[in-house]
């Protein structure tokens, strides 16, 4: 491209224009801003488990939610298991309130009385 | 209405103050740049609804996300700006899919002009913008930066993260197709006849 050809390409390219932008354009970016602002400001609508969750994270701080509670479920389970009082009862060792056996026998349904 | 205070102050400390929540120093920013990058997104896509949409939503991001501006990497306001208004607009020329036909081309109209010059000026006007636009991407985008945003090539390779080198060589085929393409549509012919009258050298 020689020197002249290059000036003229600049001067036609110096004719291009741009439309001018809509009037307020900075207004209505400012306006939008300050929207967004708020909306991100306001409180957001939780569900009553959300909220309830929030109210017990207000009131106890735990570091680590679920290491906690595999700890406590841990410990729970350990002291239950080695505390020596523990026991299971055999089934000869259950005995039926006579309260049940009384009512059982009162039922008006004879077929169930007999079967007892 | 922007206090006297903040209209000397530069873009880079409106910036610190934007990143703490600062709605006023954000309005001096948009009320100091939104011409200058309306133009620079038009120039893009050629729409001005399009370019409109671009420049609120790269503001309303930096509105709401203010801290992807580092101050500590040294870069200008208007620099970092300019690569973000481009970056968007391509994303939504890409989307769009544009073409001649939304161009705005019959908004731009001088009416002083004579119809005829006029009919003249819209033909013309419409040769150039497709001429400009069919370049590719990259080649347009660095003749938009440096021959029309005015900015120097160390700024315009920096917004498009490219070398000088890389930028002078996109500037001079950008040029290059612009004069093939003008050529083929007779806006610069053998002589330079046509433009020579037109353009009144």
């Amino acid at each position: 491209m020689d020197r002249r050809d290059d000036a003229i390409l600049d001067k036609i390219l110096r004719t291009r224009q741009v439309p001018e932008m809509r009037s307020n354009l900075e207004q209505r970016i400012i306006d939008a801003a300050a929207r967004s602002s708020m909306s991100q400001s306001a409180p957001k609508k939780m569900g009553l488990v959300a909220s309830l969750m929030n109210a017990l994270d207000d009131l106890v701080s735990l570091p680590q939610p679920v290491v906690s509670l595999m700890v406590v479920i841990i410990i729970g389970a350990g002291i239950g298991l080695y505390s020596g009082e523990y026991y299971a009862p055999s089934s000869s060792q259950v005995e039926v309130s006579d309260e049940f056996e009384v009512y059982v026998l009162m039922g008006d349904d004879t077929n169930f009385g007999r079967m007892l | 209405m922007i206090e006297n205070n903040i209209i000397d102050v530069t873009d880079e400390s409106l910036m610190v103050r934007v990143q703490s929540g600062d709605h006023e120093a954000f309005s001096a920013l948009v009320f100091r740049h939104t011409k200058r990058f309306y133009a620079a997104a038009y120039r893009v896509c050629s729409n001005c609804d399009d370019a409109e949409d671009i420049v609120q939503d790269a503001f309303l991001k930096l509105w709401n996300r203010p801290e992807v501006w580092k101050p500590d990497s040294g870069a200008k306001f208007t620099t970092w700006f300019y690569r973000v208004v481009t970056n968007q607009a391509i994303d939504a020329m890409r989307k769009k899919k544009n073409t001649q036909d939304s161009y705005d081309i019959e908004r731009i109209s001088d009416e002083r002009d004579s119809q005829q010059k006029q009919l003249e000026r819209v033909e013309q006007d419409a040769i150039l913008e497709t001429a400009i636009q069919i370049l590719p991407e990259r080649q347009k985008i660095a003749l938009n930066l440096c021959f029309y945003e005015g900015l120097s090539n160390k700024e315009a390779a920096e917004i498009m993260e490219v070398g000088l080198k890389g930028l002078e060589s996109l500037l001079m085929r950008a040029k290059a197709g612009l004069r093939d393409e003008l050529a083929r549509r007779g806006l610069m012919n053998e002589g330079n006849k046509k433009k020579d009258a037109y353009y009144g050298s």
